[in-house]
């Protein structure tokens, strides 16, 4: 008897449903593939019972900004810009700190944390940025360049079968010299500090137009990124400028006197999908190479909260914090008794990417994905007292090759309650942020780009041999893909997808804007001359985006699917500035 | 244990919690991709024709690198199995001590022990690492579980663009992740360092 025999007639009274198929076919299909897997319900938690978390700022509890003025080594101790004997462990020399003297210093916990995402929930075991989830939320000013001391002090995580308690720490999309950009492999050992150098100034130094102002940091560990996000390390990180100076009464005529207060009127949500095993801990799944599509809807680490809000303008935020899920974000008016949407409100948008557009602009929705921010103002003094209002998501979307093509009715996919409350204490002091407003300026872009000769390069972002790559490389950070020279000037790139999936393509360092999607002005008003380090490639779309240039700084950088499973699993590219 | 623990209470709880959450949209439906994490305890034989159960005698308390691939193969298999040949020869004595390689056969009908043998052999394949093959079904339901399937079914269908990945998991730790076999081999032993807890103080 041959083994091969043996081995069919034994399996076969371990798995007799599955030896019908023991036939040498090699023909497997849908419905065996969904046979083996079982899908995971999260234990049901009651909406719009805890208010909406506010990340604390830097300043608060979390960090100490232990330094004024240009000591920063006096401020870190071995603050040197290379190696450190009891700490650094990456021989980064940080390429601008003769030419922009820190004036502030920071130092940042990071740890193994207990978070509760619902009251009804247990405790999830988490990582976070300053001992939070989301972690401490930085504000920082152009002009005033900082260092920052991250302490990996993470224990293992115990539960779940994923992490790993290492980080390296992107600030995305900041101007960032590259030994401080969050490099993947830049990674902190545990128990172990790196330090971080941000310079604080514009890329090209065009103080105007290259301004970022709604960002976020996030870990970019190498190969771990899904799994350490999703388990907590994330916070906001708000830069402020002359335009946007977080000053509703800002005297500066040049001031936008956007509506400013952080907490209260100025307001970061970011939007996550976890879900949760039967005992309640926040579950992950490791052996899915797709995407991770959650089934309860957050903002800022609380499952489904609820905002009350004075009777005047407010301006939000948005990040969508997901591995991979995309949203389309509705703003929707329901009757306060009965919870029945009334009718849809439109967006005034005022940034793509955390970076204010050259008018504001009305968007019936927004569409949106990992890692993407839309800053919006809403007037809530239009409303009357005990008025409701819900963000929803109505994309609907059960795996991670994209969303299913079916826009859910108004009324599903509710992610926060907004609830009208009194006027303000005191008189609202922004300005109206009417559509059509002026906001900040867009760099020139070319008139066609068929009239563009300079520099283009093509990606392409495939799946072959169930690997993840772009233009059919998987990842390879041991060398450069290609070399841009540093302030070289302009370039072309174009972005395009296959086989169906949609892929948030992140680009670090510089802000692009984009000229066409498939060939044509892009459909939507947000994205018309916005600068944008975020872009959706939708299937087997092709988008064409253009760069000023690769400014100030040499080093290595990184593009890769936002998608952050996609990305663990090889889609991405290391390019280096030289 | 930790694991099996985990998806036992995940089974049971499962059942008592989908009325409750009947009521949410659609919208929130969960990801019919995400699998139950267990780790099949299939039958399978060795190039020796020594048989194991596959999770309790292979994989428990392990760290472990699991690829698929078959022998007659003329695609992608002869680069992926030289680059874990690397791997193996980097890991020098380790492998077969506290990392252990597995290949399992997508063509159990064709693969018997021989096979694997003279794969053994033409490849230069060293010693600890085992080559695998279960019954037809075993075989697809272990890709599955490890998350190597196409949710194209043509492409699922097409044995041809058969994955290219391979598994690397520390069990006792419960530490999962994947790469490409076509990455440097170096990288994929960087890759077997970063689940074993020993290097998280690290670089590695
Ligand atoms: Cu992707």
């Amino acid at each position: 008897m041959s083994n091969q025999t043996d081995l069919s007639k034994r399996s076969f009274l371990r798995f007799a449903a599955g030896s019908a198929a023991t036939a040498a076919v090699l023909e497997t299909t849908a419905s065996t593939a969904a046979a083996a897997q079982t899908p995971l319900t999260s234990p049901a938690t009651t909406p719009w019972v805890q208010s909406l978390p506010v990340p604390n700022a830097v300043g608060g509890a979390a960090i100490a900004a232990v330094a004024s003025g240009s000591g920063c080594e006096k401020a870190l101790p071995n603050f040197n810009g290379c190696t450190c004997p009891t700490g650094e462990t990456t021989n980064a020399t940080h390429q601008a700190l003769a030419a922009c003297p820190p004036m502030d210093a920071y130092e940042i916990d990071i740890r193994t944390i207990q978070h509760k995402w619902h009251p009804k929930l247990p405790a999830s075991e988490m990582f976070g940025y300053g001992g939070t989830v989301p972690g401490p939320t930085f504000m920082a000013k152009y002009g005033r360049p900082f260092v920052v001391r991250f302490h990996n002090n993470m224990t293992a995580p115990t539960k779940g079968n994923f992490s790993i308690p290492q980080t390296a720490i992107h600030f995305h999309n900041l101007h960032a010299p590259a030994e401080s950009d969050g490099y993947p492999d830049d990674y902190i050992p545990q128990g172990t500090y790196r330090d971080h150098h941000y310079v604080m100034y514009q890329a090209g130094k065009d103080t105007l137009r290259e301004v970022n102002n709604t960002m976020w940091y996030h870990c970019h560990r190498h190969d771990f990124t899904s799994h350490n996000v999703y388990r907590g390390l994330a916070g906001f990180f708000l830069a402020f400028d002359e335009l946007d100076s977080g000053d509703e009464k800002d005297s500066n005529p040049k001031a936008l006197r956007l509506p400013s207060g952080y907490g209260k009127y100025d307001l970061p949500i970011v939007f996550q999908d976890p879900m949760f095993d039967a005992s309640g801990q926040l579950a992950f799944d490791p052996f899915n190479t797709d995407g991770i599509i959650g089934d309860k809807f957050a903002a800022n680490g609380a499952i489904q909260p609820f905002l009350n809000v004075d009777r005047r303008r407010y301006r939000f935020r948005f990040l969508v914090g997901s591995v991979s899920r995309v949203w389309q974000l509705h703003l929707s008016q329901a009757d306060p008794k009965t919870d029945k949407p009334l009718k849809d409100l439109a967006w005034t948008a005022i940034a793509n990417d955390g970076n204010l557009l050259p008018k504001a602009v009305s968007m019936p929705n927004l569409l949106t994905s990992p890692a993407t921010r839309h800053d919006v103002v809403i007037d809530f003094s239009q409303f009357k007292k005990g008025d409701v209002l819900y963000i929803e998501n109505r994309m609907e979307q059960v795996n991670g090759r994209g969303p299913t093509g079916t826009i859910l009715p108004a009324g599903s996919g509710r992610v926060l309650k907004i609830i009208v409350g009194d006027l303000p204490s005191q008189l609202d002091s922004s300005l109206p942020v009417a559509v059509g407003r002026a906001l900040r300026p867009a760099p020139p872009v070319p008139v066609s780009s068929a009239k563009f000769t300079g520099t283009r390069r093509n990606f392409k972002f495939d799946r072959g041999n169930g690997v993840w790559t772009v233009n059919g490389i998987p990842v390879d950070l041991s060398k450069p893909s290609f070399t841009i020279p540093k302030n070289g000037g302009p370039e072309i790139w174009t972005l395009s997808g296959s086989g169906g999936w949609w892929h948030p393509i992140h680009i670090h360092f510089e802000e692009a804007i984009i000229l066409t999607r498939d060939g044509k002005p892009t459909p939507f008003a947000n994205e018309v001359n916005a600068r944008k380090d975020v872009f959706l490639v939708r299937g087997s779309e092709t988008i064409e985006i253009y760069y000023q240039g690769f400014r100030d700084f040499t080093g290595h950088y990184v593009m890769h699917c936002h998608n952050t499973v996609h990305e663990d699993h090889a889609m991405m590219l290391r390019w280096d500035i030289a | 244990m930790i694991r099996r623990n985990f998806v036992t209470s995940l089974l049971s709880g499962a059942a008592a919690t989908v009325v409750a959450h009947a009521a949410s949209d659609k919208s929130l439906k969960n990801s019919p991709t995400v699998s139950d994490r267990n780790i099949p305890d299939i039958l399978v034989t060795n190039q020796e024709g020594k048989e194991f159960h596959f999770y309790s005698d292979l994989v428990k308390d392990k760290i472990v690198m699991i690829n698929f691939m078959y022998a007659q193969c003329e695609g992608i298999c002869p680069t992926m199995t030289s680059t874990l040949v690397k791997v193996q020869r980097a890991l020098g004595d380790r492998v077969g001590k506290d990392v252990f390689m597995y290949s399992v056969t997508l063509k159990p009908e064709q693969d018997d022990p021989k096979a694997f043998r003279h794969y053994i052999q033409m490849h230069g394949v060293g010693k600890g690492w085992n080559f695998l093959r279960a019954s037809r079904a075993d075989t697809d339901l272990l890709r599955r579980k490890l998350g190597f399937v196409d949710s194209d079914p043509k492409i699922e269908a097409d044995i041809n663009q058969h994955t290219g990945m391979v598994r690397i998991g520390n069990d006792a730790i419960n530490r999962w992740m994947a790469c490409p076999a076509s990455v440097p081999s170096d990288s994929i032993v960087r890759r077997v360092l970063w689940v074993d807890p020993a290097n998280d103080t690290r670089r590695v």
